[in-house]
């Protein structure tokens, strides 16, 4: 319980105990009770006080329920609720009894009062006074003849005379008066008492009208006296009228039963007259106390009410704290009831998902960090990765498939693979390789495509792997692919440029002795032999010594293709070689037409001089070579500057007006002894693919779009390019 | 302000304003002569007053309730920025009963116990509303050159009847039974 809480419990139960001490006080006052007699008014005061002080608290309770009504704050619902229940159950049969009461109370006070018991009460009244009338006759008598005794006594006696005669008549008081009641004598049996009681002025008038007076009377000691006043005989004109008052006792017993009437009469009298009042007092505090009754339990309703759904009230601000991810939300535990048990064993919810979500924070964290860690593999490693889901939708890539597949795989993700194969027919071969391997549900699988390029053909190795869900079930396919075009062009460079090696070391050696041998058989024969034979000879020794010369020749070019001269770079303007290349063409055959276009300002490269100059001259012999023998030689050498990938290249293009290059074998022509020309070795662009590889270039031929001829493209690295590039190899 | 709250406001405001001017109504007593005088160094008060019961009053007295009549004495002092302060004050009780045996009207002085009969309630009221040589305070307490103010009021103490009868009593005129302030300036 907060501070809060027990000041309002304290507020409430010191209202409550001080408004039933004070209702208690109220209801012993109405009894007569001497000690709260003198303080109803003041408890009536109070206990409205109060009254309205537990109406004030109610108001504001109310109004501040229904605030949170209209705010739907949690809990309000369920302590209107319960208010109105305790409210119910609590009002009710206190106005039951409230009802019931005030009948009650009415027909009580109402039996007080009987006609008979007023009768009985004025009877026995009366029958007091009758009692003391005949008393009161007899001393009249005797005071009228103590009058005429006291008439014939002179005033020198009176004073003697009126102590005996008082003792005779057994008087407590003789006295005697002038007419204006003036003392002359007086006796009293009270020896303390110095001055007598004298008769008022209505005692006095009546006598001086002739009457004698007899009543009862109280005096001092407030027993009843019966006060007798009769004239004195008047006998001397000159002399002042005098009156004697005589007060007689009444007997003890006697004063007690007339007493005992009398106060009889007065309460039955008073309470007769209160009738009224007193039913109005009792229904007052009647009501003060249904009021004080009613508001009580309606506050005690708001109390347990507020008490009961602040702990439902905090469960409902917990769980929705929790359904917002707060898990640090703690509720103070109400008490050790079911109630207690509740929020207890919320708390210990909450500490479990607490532990639960930490748990699972850490996980997605380590799943993070080893997500972060794959990405960073997957985006440094060389090989290419895709990965499928079980339906066949691209799910992920990593970089290296882009810049092997030369598409943004990225933007394909999501998307099925049957998708795939249509937007991209360049790639068909390799996304069908791919979906028929996953309709054939192999665990793993190993396949080597090509796929066409505009550079050459593209080989890649392609292992893919069934992704094992938790389940033992097939959840994706995990796809890794390699380019093996430079490694497989690379082991066929190597092994032919072994072969050519091997081929020229073994062929050209015999080849001298034999040219030497067949020109000596020449000399020394042909001048001895008749001239048939001669001739013979002479034939025979030159198609011998001819056809070793071809031998020699495609035997260094064998050399040339297989040797790897030293590398020797230098800043190159590409503009004066193809100037080079042209004029050497240009005057080799008076038919070749060379046009040159180049850009002004071309970038310059870095290269081997010598070697670019071979590429060049093998690439427009090939142009030349394109016609057949005769036909005119219209060629276009152009250079220009691009931008690949952000990386400035220089373009060489070298056209011809010849057929074209059959699609099939365009992809082949760089290949070692691929050729279309019959005096061709198939050694020419071999070694001009082996040159441009060596300067990090790109070379390819295509047909032009015109379908007139073929186009030789060489592109290399522009020279801040190349610089660039070395760095980062450096690096 | 809602108009319920409104409304309950005016209601409270009449009901207090009722209230209020209730005592304006009835003035059943009255101080008629006031007389102060000194002896031996001390002063004395002779006054008369008349209070008269109202009806309800008298019926009540004649079913047995009995009545304190108070004669209240003040003397204080007259400042000139403060209210004045009270530096003496007597009051002179009296009970009023009626004896339904003797057909008497008791009155009982209940400083000095006294008690006197009479057969009809006007000389009763005689007694009670005659004050005699009532001892009010030493000369010494009054300083010279300071004024002073004596005044006197008769009432019927409500508190002094029964319970059940206080609640109407202290808002009906019928029991509003009390004189103004007599006020008369004393200097010594």
């Amino acid at each position: 319980m907060n501070r809060g809480s027990k000041l309002i419990l304290l507020i409430g139960s010191s209202l409550f105990i001080f408004m039933l001490a004070s209702l208690v006080m109220m209801s012993q006052a109405l009894q007569n009770s001497e000690l709260f007699d003198r303080y109803y008014s003041i408890l009536l005061v109070l206990n409205t006080v109060g009254l309205i002080s537990l109406i004030v608290l109610i108001l504001l309770n109310v109004k501040r329920l229904i605030r949170q009504f209209k705010n739907k704050i949690v809990g309000s619902r369920m302590t209107v609720r319960m208010v109105m229940l305790f409210t119910l159950l609590s009002v009710t049969p206190v106005l039951i009894v409230y009802y019931f009461s005030l009948d009650f109370l009415h027909r009580g006070i109402d039996s007080w009062f009987d006609l008979r018991v007023e009768q009985a009460l004025d009877d026995s009244l009366e029958l007091s006074r009758l009692a003391l009338d005949v008393r009161m006759r007899e001393l009249l008598t005797t005071t009228e003849k103590i009058a005429e005794e006291l008439n014939e006594t002179s005033d020198a006696e009176l004073p003697f005379d009126i102590d005996q005669i008082r003792e005779r008549i057994s008087a407590y008081e003789l006295t005697l008066l002038t007419r204006k009641g003036g003392v002359i004598a007086s006796s009293s049996s009270d020896t303390k008492t110095l001055v007598p009681d004298t008769p008022g002025k209505t005692i006095l008038l009546q006598l001086l009208q002739g009457n004698s007076y007899i009543g009862l009377d109280v005096i001092k000691n407030a027993n009843l006296l019966i006060r007798v006043v009769a004239s004195l005989p008047t006998v001397d004109i000159n002399k002042e009228d005098r009156i004697v008052q005589a007060l007689y006792p009444i007997s003890e017993r006697m004063n007690q039963l007339a007493e005992s009437v009398q106060s009889s009469y007065i309460e039955y009298k008073e309470l007769s007259y209160l009738r009224e009042q007193l039913k109005v007092s009792f229904i007052i505090i009647l009501t003060l106390v249904l009021l004080f009754s009613m508001f009580s339990a309606v506050w005690a309703a708001f109390y347990s009410a507020r008490k009961l759904s602040e702990p439902v009230k905090n469960l409902a601000e917990g769980t929705k704290a929790i359904a917002e991810g707060d898990y640090s939300t703690r509720l103070p535990v109400p008490g050790n009831d079911e109630l207690g048990f509740l929020v207890a064993s919320f708390n210990d919810m909450t500490d479990k998902i607490s532990q639960a979500r930490d748990s699972v924070k850490r996980s997605q964290q380590e799943t993070e960090s080893q997500r972060n860690f794959l990405e960073t593999v997957l985006s440094r490693l060389s090989s290419g990765v895709i990965v499928f889901n079980k339906d066949g939708t691209l799910e992920k890539s990593n970089i290296s498939a882009n810049q092997i597949l030369q598409i943004d795989v990225e933007t394909l993700e999501q998307k099925n693979i049957a998708t795939l194969i249509e937007d991209f027919p360049n790639l068909t071969d390799f996304f069908e390789c791919i979906s028929s391997n996953i309709e054939e549900q192999l665990d793993e699988w190993r396949e080597q495509i090509t796929l066409p390029n505009k550079t050459g053909n593209l080989i890649l190795m392609i292992n893919g792997a069934t992704l094992i869900g938790a389940d033992g079930l097939a959840r994706g396919y995990v796809i890794v692919f390699d380019e093996i075009t430079a490694l497989i062009r690379g082991q066929r460079d190597a092994a032919w440029s072994e072969m050519a090696r091997r081929l020229a070391h073994e062929i050209k050696n015999p080849l001298t002795p034999i040219q030497l041998a067949a020109e000596r058989l020449r000399h020394k024969y042909l001048s001895t032999m008749n001239a048939t034979d001669a001739e013979m000879l002479d034939r025979m020794t030159n198609t011998i010594i001819q056809q070793v010369d071809t031998m020699k020749e495609m035997v260094n070019s064998f050399s040339d293709y297989a040797r790897s001269p030293e590398f020797n770079p230098e800043e190159i303007n590409l503009e004066h070689l193809i100037q080079e290349g042209r004029d050497l063409f240009s005057n080799m055959n008076a038919e070749n037409e060379i046009e040159i276009e180049i850009e002004p300002e071309l970038p310059a490269i870095i290269g081997d001089e010598k070697k670019l100059r071979q590429v060049f001259n093998n690439l427009l012999t090939n142009a030349v070579d394109a016609n057949e023998v005769g036909e005119e030689n219209h060629l276009i050498i152009s250079a220009k500057s691009i931008i690949i990938d952000s990386n400035q290249m220089v373009e060489v293009r070298v056209k011809d007006n010849g057929p074209g290059i059959d699609a099939q074998v365009v992809n082949k022509l760089f290949e070692p002894y691929i050729t279309t020309k019959q005096k061709g070795t198939g050694l020419g662009l071999a070694i001009v693919k082996k040159i441009i590889d060596e300067h990090a270039g790109t070379v390819w031929l295509e047909n032009n779009n015109d379908k007139n001829g073929a186009c030789a493209v060489v592109r290399l690295p522009a020279l801040n390019q190349s610089i660039q590039t070395t760095k980062t190899q450096t690096v | 302000m809602s108009d319920a709250i409104k409304k309950l406001v005016k209601i409270s405001t009449l009901f207090i304003l009722i209230c209020i001017q209730y005592p304006c109504y009835a003035n059943t007593a009255q101080i008629n002569s006031t007389h102060t005088y000194v002896e031996n160094n001390t002063y004395y008060l002779d006054a008369a007053y008349d209070f008269e019961l109202s009806e309800e009053a008298y019926k009540a007295l004649r079913h047995g309730i009995s009545f304190e009549i108070h004669a209240h004495f003040q003397l204080r002092l007259k400042r000139s920025w403060l209210w004045d302060k009270t530096i003496s004050e007597k009051i002179l009780i009296f009970k009023l009963e009626h004896k339904p045996l003797t057909e008497n009207f008791l009155t009982i002085d209940l400083t000095t116990g006294l008690r006197h009969s009479y057969d009809n309630l006007d000389a009763a009221l005689n007694h009670i509303t005659s004050i005699f040589r009532m001892t009010l305070f030493d000369q010494d307490i009054l300083v010279e050159n300071e004024r002073y103010i004596a005044r006197i009021r008769a009432f019927l103490d409500i508190e002094s009847l029964p319970p059940p009868m206080r609640p109407q009593a202290y808002f009906s005129p019928s029991w509003d039974l009390s004189s103004e302030w007599y006020e008369w300036e004393l200097v010594r």
